[in-house]
């Protein structure tokens, strides 16, 4: 048995819905065995046993709350059905699927038309080819198991596979030892009234699972201990360290679990340990898959045998799905087409509030669409000659100007012959005592912000400067 | 439901969906065009809503001069009187042109020939805090050689008023002192109006 696989896939959830309450039951003959577990809003399962009498009036419950959460969970026996271990030549999981079930049909010795079939995982071998753990049961079998649950007055939604549900739940309530070397090897014996069921697996990797006939009384039958030592040869190296694990009705007796102990220890040695609450080992295992998402999840209740509810649940899920995406596309549709008329308004909007403006700042004109800047600024520098003295009246007075360039030829001692002030101009003429005055009537101009050109003529005749100045701008 | 319905149901979902982006993806290509022809059109909407702020304040402007009690601007000989002594004035209009509502817009010339120089900006101050007021456009000033702060002074002043003299087409002969303003007076007291802090009128609310 490889152990240094990489899992790939595995079954996680068979159900379409999750249920917070769930009833196992286990066949034992003409006995069933019952376990009621419920989900906590903290995810926790708790679990209880159910005793004939609940169990009747359980039905009446489940009869009345079928569509609120509530499932049944039954299993087939493993005498009934098979898992398999298929290896296919390819590496592409996606082509493997494809190919798994025509070598299955070469497996099994009746047409495949005649069972169903589930692939519960999928893992990457050393070599790189797909391994792919198949579960399969013929629809006879099948049938024949409602029959009996439906004797029993259940109708269970989901069929389990019988040596994956115990296979999971002992790993749940004794997890392997992912550490230890060598692999530690599992062997689950699960004792049941009328037969016994045994589960090989190494460390999580289920590797298969076997049925046989229980005998009464069991330990007295040495046919059943060489029966099973003949199982376990096939599945396990000889010598090999085993981890004994005990389960099953008639696991609660000591004598029977240590006399088939001692008997198998003497080629596979290995320590014994059972598990608790033994009776109601496989009904727990229904409820804890049914409730829990986990690995190798099965459920062989499919196509024509699908139970109503199920597939109620399943077209609600493709219902909800195709309304869901209705919705989206109506969003989207509807989105857009708002998105769009929001725009369009706004734009018109825009539109009109420029056709009023223009309208109001060109009256009487006729402006083109798209020409509203050219028409509106003729329109406005007509305008605008009539009113513009109007605002000129505001603007700061050319008088105090004068007054200031006055006191600036009086602040540096020239003498001024023409002064010619406008708006952004001055030009000055006249004379002063030293060069350097001129350069004081410069700055001054500056000051006031004008750009200031000067020209100065040296005296010829006389001692005096004469200058003349330009100046721009400054205007008040 | 049937597996009819819930096929059809599906294909209906599908196409709606497919729909749904398809209209997304149309929709967003042309709100791209849209969202380019609604910024055009701002700018165009900015650019005249300037426009109209500049014409509120003209008529912002012009209001201020509606609420005067007095349109018509001083005569600039009366105000020479007051303000200069020993010189009179030669004035002239130099242009009169149409505005709007009946407002005219007059340019004058003032000519004093030997004046003391220091009187001018008195005479200025004095024009200019009339209502409506004259306001400076150019000023000559010319140094007599004769004696120290006489001088020669051209001034170019001009007033939106309204009545008194249709405005002239051309330059009018000088006017000696008698200037066309027969029932202004001296220089009045200052209008209370958005003149005293030479404040540029603000539009109108709402406009």
């Amino acid at each position: 048995m490889a152990t240094s696989e990489k899992l790939l896939y595995t079954c996680r959830s068979t159900v379409p819905f999750r249920p917070r309450i769930c009833y196992g039951v286990a066949l034992a003959g003409a006995a069933a065995v019952t376990v009621r577990a419920w989900r906590s809003s903290g995810g926790t399962v708790r679990q209880a046993v159910l005793t004939p009498g609940d169990a009747a009036a359980r039905r009446q419950e489940l009869a009345e709350s079928a569509q609120n959460g509530c499932a049944t969970v039954g299993c087939l026996a493993v005498q009934d059905s098979l898992t398999l271990w298929l290896n296919s030549p390819l590496t592409s999981r996606a082509k493997a699927e494809k190919v798994l079930p025509s070598l299955l049909d070469i497996q099994l010795p009746f047409p495949l038309e005649d069972c169903l079939y589930q692939f519960v995982e999928f893992r990457r071998i050393p070599d790189g080819t797909i391994s792919a753990l198949v579960c399969a049961a013929r629809r006879e079998a099948v049938r024949t198991c409602l029959d009996r649950y439906q004797a029993q007055g259940d109708d269970p939604m989901m069929l389990d596979h019988e040596g994956l549900a115990l296979w999971t739940q002992s790993l749940a309530e004794l997890p392997s030892e992912p550490r230890r070397q060598p692999a530690p090897y599992r062997v689950l014996i699960y004792l049941a009234d009328d037969h016994v069921t045994l589960v090989i697996g190494c460390r999580e990797r289920y590797g298969n699972a076997h049925s046989l006939q229980m005998p009464s009384p069991p330990a007295a039958d040495d046919g059943l201990i060489r029966r099973l030592q003949l199982l376990l040869h096939a599945g396990l190296p000889a010598g090999a360290g085993v981890q004994w694990v005990f389960c099953g009705a008639r696991a609660a007796e000591p004598s029977v679990v240590e006399t088939m102990h001692k008997s198998l220890i003497k080629d596979w040695p290995g320590p014994l340990t059972c598990h608790k609450e033994p009776a109601s080992f496989l009904a727990r295992a229904l409820c804890e898959r049914a409730l829990k998402r986990g690995p190798l999840r099965c459920n062989l209740r499919q196509q024509t045998f699908t139970h109503p509810a199920v597939r109620r649940a399943v077209d609600r899920r493709a219902r909800a799905a195709a309304v869901g995406i209705l919705a989206a596309g109506l969003l989207m549709a509807g989105f857009s087409l708002t998105s769009r008329l929001l725009g369009e308004h706004r734009f018109a909007r825009v539109k009109a509030e420029i056709a009023a403006l223009g309208a109001e700042l060109a009256p009487g004109a006729a402006i083109p669409y798209g020409r509203e800047i050219p028409e509106v600024q003729k329109a406005w520098e007509k305008q605008a000659l009539l009113t513009a003295p109007f605002l000129d009246a505001f603007a700061p007075l050319l008088a105090p100007r004068l007054a200031e360039v006055v006191k600036a030829g009086r602040a540096s001692a020239v003498r001024l012959e023409t002064l010619n002030l406008r708006r952004n101009s001055l030009v000055l003429t006249g004379v002063a005592d030293d060069w350097d005055q001129c350069g004081q009537l410069e700055q001054g101009l500056k000051t006031l912000g004008y750009t200031v050109k000067l020209q100065r003529q040296e005296a010829i005749a006389e001692n005096e400067v004469r200058f003349t100045v330009n100046a721009e701008g400054g205007g008040p | 439901m049937k597996p009819g319905a819930l096929f059809i149901l599906q294909a209906c979902a599908l196409a709606v969906f497919l729909g749904g982006i398809l209209a997304a993806i149309v929709t967003i290509r042309q709100n791209v065009l849209l969202r380019e022809k609604i910024r055009n059109k701002t700018e165009t909407l900015s650019r005249l809503a300037a426009i109209k702020q500049a014409r509120d304040q003209h008529q912002a402007a012009v209001h201020v001069f509606e609420s005067l009690s007095n349109a018509a601007p001083a005569a600039l000989a009366s105000l020479s009187r007051a303000a200069v002594t020993n010189a009179t004035p030669e004035i002239r209009e130099r242009e009169a042109r149409n505005l709007t509502a009946g407002w005219t817009l007059r340019q004058m010339e003032v000519v004093f020939s030997e004046v003391d120089l220091n009187q001018i900006p008195g005479f200025l101050l004095a024009a200019e805090q009339e209502r409506p007021p004259w306001r400076l456009v150019e000023c000559t000033l010319a140094s007599s050689r004769k004696a120290d702060g006489l001088g020669r002074a051209a001034l170019i002043m001009e007033a939106v008023g309204k009545g008194g003299q249709q405005p002239a087409r051309r330059s009018l002969p000088t006017y000696g002192g008698a200037e066309g303003n027969p029932g202004r007076g001296e220089v009045g007291p200052t209008d209370g109006g958005g003149w005293n802090g030479r404040q540029t009128p603000e539009p109108d609310a709402g406009r």
